[in-house]
């Protein structure tokens, strides 16, 4: 795929989006199918906004009706029409259901190489996207009363990883002008080491004051502004009313940000779309993080000191010295937790589960779902296939699943997207009564930087399987 | 002694086992409970007609417990029109005694098939540490209300008509009720996304 066919593409979409006029007729849409025709961009920008109810049903098939909707359609499992996508989809068309989910009014008024380099870096490498992962944060505005005077607070939410791997919203980031507690201004009233001499008489004063207290609070002292929320709110002080906005923001990709939200239009082109994009070194997205979300907690932010420069360079890491027997060791520990897990007679335990997922890098990495029937290279979370695994363990205890190196194939080592992996080959046997019902070949992907399991891949190539 | 302490044991270990495996479901018995969800939100559609209908006259309030038990206990609907700009939140019995005092002879209420949106059903856990899964439905649903109709499928005469899209709150979980402990699918919070 030329870069130039991508600026074409992407020039029909902002041309088009400029001029309200170039409507297309249904005929001229079904020109061009599998390759890039401008047809096939002008469909986004057909208003068939109607004044009565015997509308056109397309514009509820293209809707983007929820998230779960756009992550499906971003990840090629649905296209823009809203079916289901069973086969591996061909540059266009991948490029095709991205376009479709832009807000066509932002595309008005973007920088076009910019929304060009996003959807060539999205649909040549295939980068998947869930609400779980580590950078993903849901931004509310609301108005309130604080003391019966209207005000606003932004809430930043994010997805809180449980104990038994089930996911929910928590606060990750907050603020309002009132929440601020350096409006007491620094007076310089500190307490002197004889203090005590003096019966605090010094302390006394600054509480009575109510200005300078702040003065007296430890280095590195940072207001709280979970706590002050949840005293106003106690007191009575503050009121919520209403939602101003609300936004999904998305910080996994790398050196991108894109902001989704619902737009809610009579058109084709409405519900969850994205509204703006803007690329932004992965290096200081902490800042961003601190300044536009609110977001603090070192667990919330990238694994990194916050400011560290755009020069940062990453370790670069010299394979040959890598220690194999280590990873063998990692691949080791897998191979006897997912035994475990499946041994006849036994019921995975917690403690079981949440070792195995402490062996990846995410409870929502990709690994092969090779439960299903037949040759797949279908992936889901290691969260899901470890619930798959024991829910058959619990129906019929008499699954069981092991795995050994393939000794034909070394290990071998790839740099990606700045990143070191090693790929090693296991070969796995699904048995189910004692018999192997399947052997499969497959890839269990380590990333060096943390000696963690980021995926597993099917080799496409099952050896055997037993009817 | 050590014997009973021992059954004891065994029978607790069988216990935890057996309560172990109800509470959670396979992704194909999750997927057993979305047909159980679709027709839920059918059945209520079919209430919401009939308790919009006149005709009906105090059998009406029957619809109305029948649509209540659809429901968690504290689910909200919120409710918009295209009148106005603001939506307002009810309960469940509140809204539903609302539409019964709609001055209607007729309500027709249907769903546009092209307009609907199943989420996967996605694990949570409850402060008490049970399991239930939640999912999001997405509905586009046209409401025409009539008040002197000669024919009842004729919707050109419709007094008021909007076309809205809801997203209604699916609630699976494990419920002890006469019938033993069961899973039971309930309707949560529906919340209006669009009206035209």
């Amino acid at each position: 795929m030329k870069r130039i066919e991508y600026v074409v593409l992407i020039l029909f979409v902002y041309l088009s989006a400029c001029k309200g006029d170039l409507s297309v007729s249904k005929e001229q849409k079904s020109i061009g199918q599998g390759s890039i025709d401008s047809a096939l961009v002008f469909n986004l920008f057909t208003d068939k906004d109607s004044n009565n109810l015997s509308f056109d049903n397309d514009i509820l098939n293209y809707k983007v009706k929820q998230i779960d909707q756009f992550i499906d359609r971003f990840n090629f499992k649905e296209n823009f029409k809203g079916q289901r996508i069973n086969k591996a989809l061909t540059i266009n068309e991948r490029i095709e259901n991205i376009s479709h989910l832009f807000d066509n009014r932002f595309l008005v008024d973007c920088d076009t190489n910019l929304v060009i380099q996003f959807i060539e870096n999205i649909c040549l490498e295939e980068k998947n996207i869930a609400l779980s992962d580590p950078f993903v944060f849901s931004k509310i505005s609301y108005n309130v009363l604080f003391k019966n005077n209207p005000s606003s607070i932004e809430v930043t939410l994010k997805y809180q990883t449980n104990s038994d791997t089930t996911f929910q919203w928590v606060f990750a980031g907050l603020n309002g002008e009132f929440l601020n507690m350096d409006i007491f201004a620094k007076q310089n009233n500190i307490l002197y080491p004889n203090a005590h001499e003096f019966n605090f008489l010094r302390l006394n004063k600054s509480l009575q004051d109510n200005k300078d207290v702040v003065d007296l609070m430890p280095t590195g002292f940072s207001t709280d502004f979970n706590s002050i929320l949840l005293y106003l709110l106690h007191a009575g002080d503050l009121e919520v009313q209403e939602i101003k906005s609300h936004e999904i923001q998305f910080l996994q990709i790398k050196d991108w940000i894109f902001k989704v939200k619902f737009i809610d239009r009579f058109e084709e082109n409405s519900g969850w779309l994205i509204y703006e994009i803007f690329q932004i070194s992965d290096s200081i997205k902490n800042e961003y993080l601190a300044q536009q979300l609110h977001v603090t907690n070192r667990k919330n932010l990238f694994d990194y000191p916050i400011g560290n420069s755009i020069n940062n360079k990453k370790k670069v890491i010299d394979f040959n010295s890598v220690d194999q027997q280590a990873l063998k060791d990692i691949v080791k520990k897998y191979a006897a937790c997912i035994e475990n897990l499946t041994a006849i007679n036994q019921v995975g335990s917690q403690g079981e589960v949440d070792s195995l997922l402490s062996l990846f890098v995410s409870p929502e990495a990709r690994v092969v779902n090779d439960l299903l029937d037949g040759e797949t290279d279908e992936l889901i979370s290691i969260r899901s296939y470890l619930g798959q695994i024991v829910q058959m363990n619990l129906d019929t205890q008499l699954m069981k699943i092991d795995f050994q190196f393939d000794s034909e194939l070394p290990i071998r080592f790839e740099e990606r997207d700045s990143n070191y992996y090693a790929l090693i080959n296991v070969i796995k046997n699904i048995r189910i009564e004692g018999e192997v019902a399947k052997e499969i070949k497959e890839i269990i992907i380590i990333d060096l930087r943390n000696k963690k399991i980021a995926n597993t891949s099917n080799n496409f190539s099952i050896k055997s399987s037993v009817q | 002694m050590k014997k009973y302490l021992l059954l004891l044991f065994v029978l607790s270990l069988v216990c935890s086992t057996e309560a172990n495996s109800q509470s959670r479901l396979s992704p194909e018995e999750i997927a057993d409970f979305n047909r159980d969800a679709v027709a839920k939100i059918n059945t209520l559609t079919n209430y919401i007609s009939k308790i919009g209908d006149k005709k009906y006259g105090d059998v009406r309030d029957r619809f109305v417990d029948l649509a209540v038990d659809l429901f968690r206990s504290n689910a909200l609907i919120e409710v918009s029109s295209k009148n106005r700009n603001s939506t307002n939140s009810y309960g469940v019995r509140e809204y539903l005694n609302r539409m019964k005092q709609l001055n209607y002879k007729v309500v027709i209420v249907e769903y546009v098939a092209e307009a609907s949106y199943f989420s996967k059903f996605t694990e949570v856990k409850n402060a008490d540490g049970s399991i239930k899964y939640i999912a999001t439905a997405t509905i586009g649903q046209r409401f025409c209300g009539k008040r002197n109709v000669n024919n009842e499928l004729d919707k050109n005469d419709c007094h008021y008509e909007d076309y809205t899209e809801k997203n209604i709150e699916i609630e699976l979980k494990r419920i002890k009720d006469y019938h033993g402990v069961h899973w039971v699918v309930l309707l949560g919070d529906i919340r209006v996304t669009k009206t035209k």
